[in-house]
């Protein structure tokens, strides 16, 4: 049986605000107000990806550029930003990729989830998993990059928010997803279920999340909440509300572009010393730049950095 | 104005192009009007034949469309054939810095005013003089004057350098008592 994910969205509802109206007790009011009216207005949806580049050393203070990024298995990673903007519009694995084989080495060690999780629902094929933000970087295991498409580029029907990554492992180091069945062998419904909201509703849903900082703090950094550092020893991955759409999303405007300054300051850095041997990668992003310039000059893009 | 783009290489997006006054150029990499150099029909013709140029016949309503579509194919090219050079020249950093997109200048601005704090006056000087020829930067006052300032301040210092150094005597550095008064 295939599920329709919005419906489900749709009766978690109910639930869901009464959860909300509960929680709203243990919250000082003015705390709450000033968190949910930050996620009014710098509520957006991203997704972060490669420039190409890899990035590293932050031990004496300092970030290195040091050429092209590799994957575990030593391949050059694809330029995915070239790719997307090339096209025009983000793309899924399914959209993207021909072969079973090139989706099955993009979704790595996630393969068979993903597989799982996107035939459990009747749009499954067309989702795009993107992350809410709030004008931050996205999540630098996934890309030095971030495109981010304001809420107003999606229809109410056409997205949800699920409380955590759809993939989450129940513990670190362990393989059992916390949304999965035993040994990962099908969606829990049930338990996804209480966890989704519609474009609506998104902010109940991130109060929930994170109802016991929002109850302590007095003084709260609202990028900590919306993007949260694991603390793992990379401090590459994030908690963070994930969002699912299975419309286009579109090169357009409204859309931006972030990068982190520090990364673009140290990729200067890189071509201006004059042993680096970076030719073919400098070309490369050379190249990515113009593409960049040309949206900006359609005003179909705006390119920031942070 | 109508330009045709008579023929491009392959494969590295070399173009010639014919404006409508007849005049032919050779278009070459990185496509700005740096790249363009006016030549005679008579030695490009014999370009053509050598270098393997495919014709095309396509018209572009302005000069930046044409460099546009040499773009194109130049990605193409490096994309099919896999650019593993890892040789920068100069000319690449140049197109690097003259390429940047409007929100991420502020930054490269920035870098090029702290080499110029750091003393590194020909980096400072080679960045700011790039970033001048860049499209986005003349749209940004206040970046584009920020830039002409670090430039001429990094003039300044290489001409000061210069003329320190004008009347050095190589055979004096071997005296240790030079050497102390030039610390």
């Amino acid at each position: 049986m295939m599920y329709d994910i919005y419906s489900l969205a749709l009766e978690n509802l109910p639930k869901l605000q009464i959860s909300y109206e509960e929680c709203r007790y243990c919250i000082d009011d003015v705390c709450l107000q000033n968190f949910e009216n930050h996620l009014r207005e710098k509520g957006e949806v991203t997704v972060a990806t490669f420039s190409g580049f890899a990035f590293q050393n932050r031990a004496d203070g300092e970030l290195y550029c040091s050429g092209r990024e590799g994957d575990k298995e030593g391949r050059q990673r694809e330029l995915i930003l070239s790719s997307i903007l090339q096209k025009g519009a983000y793309l899924n694995a399914y959209e993207r990729f021909d072969s079973e084989e090139e989706r099955g080495a993009h979704f790595s060690k996630f393969k068979g989830e993903r597989a799982t999780f996107d035939t459990t629902f009747t749009e499954g094929q067309k989702f795009k998993y993107l992350n809410f933000n709030n004008g931050q970087l996205g999540i630098p295991a996934f890309g030095d990059f971030t495109l981010a498409f304001p809420l107003s580029h999606f229809e109410e029907n056409n997205l949800v928010f699920v409380k955590y990554n759809s993939l989450i492992r129940k513990e670190k180091g362990q393989t059992q997803c916390f949304y999965f069945t035993e040994n990962n062998e099908a969606v829990s419904v049930e338990i996804l279920v209480q966890d989704l909201s519609t474009l609506e509703h998104f902010i109940p849903l991130i109060v929930l999340k994170r109802k016991e900082d929002l109850a302590n703090g007095t003084d709260i950094d609202y990028n900590l909440l919306v993007l949260k550092p694991f603390g793992d020893a990379s401090n590459k991955h994030r908690d963070y509300v994930e969002v699912i759409t299975w419309q286009e999303v579109k090169i357009q405007t409204g859309v931006r572009l972030r990068a982190e300054k520090e990364r673009f300051q140290a990729l200067i850095d890189a071509i201006m010393t004059p042993t680096v041997a970076l030719g073919a990668e400098i070309r490369n992003i050379t190249e990515l730049q113009t593409l960049i310039s040309s949206y900006e000059t359609n005003n179909q893009l705006t390119t920031e950095l942070v | 104005m109508t330009l045709t783009l008579i023929a491009a290489t392959f494969t590295d997006g070399y173009g010639i192009v014919a404006d409508t006054h007849g005049e032919v150029y050779l278009v070459k990499p990185p496509f700005d009007f740096h790249g363009k150099e006016h030549l005679p029909y008579e030695q490009i013709k014999s370009t053509i034949s050598q270098f393997g140029f495919r014709e095309l016949n396509e018209h572009f309503p302005t000069w930046e469309a044409v460099f546009e579509r040499l773009r194109q194919i130049a990605w193409q090219a490096r994309r099919e054939a896999g650019d593993s050079n890892t040789t920068i020249l100069e000319e690449d950093k140049k197109a690097f810095f003259r390429s940047i997109p409007s929100g991420f200048l502020s930054g490269a601005v920035e870098k090029m005013e702290s080499y110029l704090k750091e003393e590194k006056y020909y980096t400072a000087l080679f960045v700011g003089e790039a970033l001048l020829e860049n499209h986005n930067l003349s749209k940004n006052g206040e970046l584009f004057k920020r830039v002409k300032k670090a430039v001429e301040d990094a003039e300044l210092k290489r001409q000061e350098i210069t003329s320190r150094f004008k009347n050095f005597n190589p055979d004096k550095v071997r005296n240790p008592q030079f050497n102390l008064q030039m610390a």
